[in-house]
């Protein structure tokens, strides 16, 4: 037992099997899609559908009342392959080929415009909105509040405006639109398509036999419609996440010209908490400035920008730019870069060679002659014993650089009397660049009845920059003589030879004695 | 080798003699449409019929858009006649105006055959 379909074709009555009625479906569905535009359309289909029923009326007897698919596929022998329809009209075939890609008789494909009907300022908010179907409102208050971030919102505002060509021909105004973004409209959209890849199957394989073709045809349908399915979500994701990233990327740019403009006019205070900021300037090649620094940066950094936002511009938004506007974007992006990261590298090369020479300053200060019993001690500034983490730029005082350079060590004296002995080293890019930077270390040390007390913070001018300065304090006692060293001192101590083959942090915060082998432990506390 | 290049040469010979004779039956099938229904009053399958009999036609399809577009375009026009086996058919003929149409054409086909032999 067959279930049987009744059709109404061109005014007769008909009984299908179920098959045979898919097929004479489709056939003619594919038939209306086919002679889409041409001349006489609906007459031509009227005329199709009446010599359809006229064949299967004749395949009719009074002990065969019902037509099925063998039937059908007779009939549409004698008529022909969607693609025979045409055949007669060399004119209609010629303008299907010119129509080209992506061109009218394709399924629009959507662009990112400047709307130019519903817009306040340049239509790009509009443009968004009917891009992506949501109220162009949402992308005003968006771009207002990033306005406030910085001044983001004008900036990607600007760039944005510059970017997109205006929706000026009803073609673009319907390509801005495009299609919802619904899961019924991919699939509407799917379905066209695997349609336009089967005719072509079909055009191609024409001398295959029916069945064969048909049962391609299925195969090549589920194929395509899942892969266009999957393309069509990566796409629209894409894109989502293409607009994001490029108002992400005007947010970077933004930040670096407000820093730049900081920078540049030498005004606010806040840059020098910024430790790179404050590590760049010390080490700087001297006779440098900053300036230089920033603008390597934000040279290489905006190549970057320049090219990625180019890049997001064309193959999420599909905008679309003439050769000549690529090309000049891409040398004005690779240009850019390169001058920031050759600015950089030179920069490098010029301070590798200011550490090419060392030179030392030495102060030897002589003792009170009458004291045999000595504190050694280190002042530490309330900016180191501070609990909060402090940064390089609070070391920094007008133009001086302030930082804890110093060693600390007792020796053996040759003579009568203690003395303490002042080294300051630094590195130059010759001997005399090393000497006067060597000289220019500022220490101090308090001489206190038997108090040797070492602050911990050295200074130097900032025009010098930081070259290795650092001072060696030692002191040499003669034998006989005692020292405490405080646990101030601990951090400070450097490879300081005693007898008691103790480590340097071990030594502090107890008493010492010199004798003619060296220092040895005296007492475990103070005096 | 040697046997198996005589062979897709067969193959590609046959299918060009092939394409170029679907382009040729393309281009004069108009003017064929119009030859058979100068002879008398004439209904779609009766065209397809004697096409295929002369081996210019493959399919009855290919007959239905250029029928409406030569009706169209005042060349032919057609009669309603019920029939007995199915809907009412439509019967063709010449206009006065595809009578002179097609005698111009007449005249164009036997240049052009002339034409093509005189090479």
């Amino acid at each position: 037992m067959k279930k049987t379909i009744d059709i109404n074709l061109g005014g007769m009555r008909f009984h299908l099997d179920e098959d045979a009625y898919e097929r004479v479906h489709a056939y003619l569905r594919d038939l209306s899609r086919h002679l889409e535009g041409t001349e006489g359309q609906d007459e031509i289909l009227q005329d199709i559908e009446s010599r359809l029923a006229e064949l299967f009326h004749e395949s009719l007897t009074p002990s065969k009342q019902v037509v099925t698919l063998r039937e059908v596929e007779s009939a549409m022998a004698t008529l022909g392959q969607p693609e025979d329809f045409g055949e007669g009209q060399p004119a209609h075939e010629a303008t299907q080929e010119s129509a080209g890609p992506g061109e009218s008789s394709r399924s629009v494909t959507k662009r990112l415009y400047r709307e130019t009907e519903d817009y306040h300022i340049g239509g790009v908010c509009g443009g968004l909105g009917a891009y992506f179907h949501v109220d162009p409102a949402l992308f005003r208050v968006l771009f207002l509040l990033f306005f406030f971030v910085g001044g983001t919102g004008i900036m990607a505002y600007l760039i944005l405006w510059i970017a997109l060509p205006a929706a000026t021909t009803t073609a673009e105004k319907l390509a801005m639109r495009g299609e919802e973004v619904t899961v019924e409209n991919i699939k509407k959209a799917v379905e066209q398509e695997a349609h336009r890849v089967k005719d072509r199957f079909q055009a191609g394989i024409r001398e295959v036999s029916p069945r064969a073709q048909r049962a391609r045809h299925r195969i090549g349908d589920a194929l395509t419609q899942i892969l266009e399915g999957i393309l069509r979500i990566v796409g629209v994701l894409l894109r989502i996440l293409g607009f994001f990233l490029l108002v992400a990327l005007s947010a970077v740019g933004i930040a670096l010209l407000v820093i730049a403009t900081n920078k540049l006019s030498w005004g606010a205070d806040w840059t020098q908490d910024n430790e790179f900021y404050v590590m760049m300037l010390t080490v700087l090649p001297s006779g440098m400035s900053m300036t230089v620094v920033w603008i390597a940066t934000i040279a290489s950094i905006a190549g970057i920008l320049l090219e990625l936002g180019a890049l997001i511009l064309r193959f999420t938004f599909r905008v679309h730019f003439a050769r000549s506007t690529w090309r000049g974007i891409h040398g004005v992006a690779i240009l850019s870069s390169l001058a920031g990261v050759l600015i950089w590298v030179i920069m490098g090369v010029q301070m590798g060679l200011e550490f090419r020479e060392e030179a030392r300053h030495i102060e030897a200060i002589p003792l009170a002659e009458d004291q045999q019993e000595w504190v050694l001690d280190v002042a530490l500034s309330e900016r180191t014993t501070s609990d909060q983490q402090v940064s390089l730029g609070e070391f920094m005082d007008g133009l001086e650089f302030y930082y804890d350079g110093i060693q600390v060590d007792v020796k053996q004296s040759m003579r009568q009397t203690a003395s303490l002995e002042c080294l300051s080293e630094a590195w130059g890019s010759n001997r005399r660049a090393a000497r006067n930077n060597a000289n220019n270390v500022r220490y101090s040390v308090n001489f206190e009845g038997d108090t040797v007390r070492i602050e911990d913070l050295i200074h130097f001018p900032l025009d010098d920059r930081f070259r290795g300065q650092n001072v060696r304090f030692t002191l040499y006692l003669p034998v006989g003589h005692k020292v405490y060293i405080t646990g101030a001192c601990s951090d400070y101590l450097d490879q300081v030879d005693n007898l008691e083959n103790m480590y340097d942090s071990r030594m502090a915060g107890k008493l010492w004695m010199m004798t003619e082998e060296g220092l040895t432990l005296y007492a475990e506390s103070s005096l | 080798m040697c046997c198996i290049v005589p062979n897709l040469n067969y193959i590609f010979v046959n299918m060009n003699t092939e394409n170029a004779r679907a382009q040729m039956r393309k281009g004069v099938l108009e003017l064929c449409v119009l030859r058979v229904v100068r002879k008398g009053e004439a209904y779609t399958s009766d065209l397809s019929t004697a096409l295929k009999q002369a081996d210019l036609l493959v399919v009855e399809g290919t007959l239905y858009p250029l029928l409406t577009r030569l009706k169209n375009a005042g060349w032919l026009e057609y009669r309603w006649e019920e029939s007995k086996s199915g809907p009412p058919r439509k019967y063709y003929k010449l206009t006065p105006n595809g009578e002179r149409l097609l005698e111009i054409l007449d005249q164009e086909w036997n240049q052009f055959v002339q034409a093509v032999n005189s090479l």
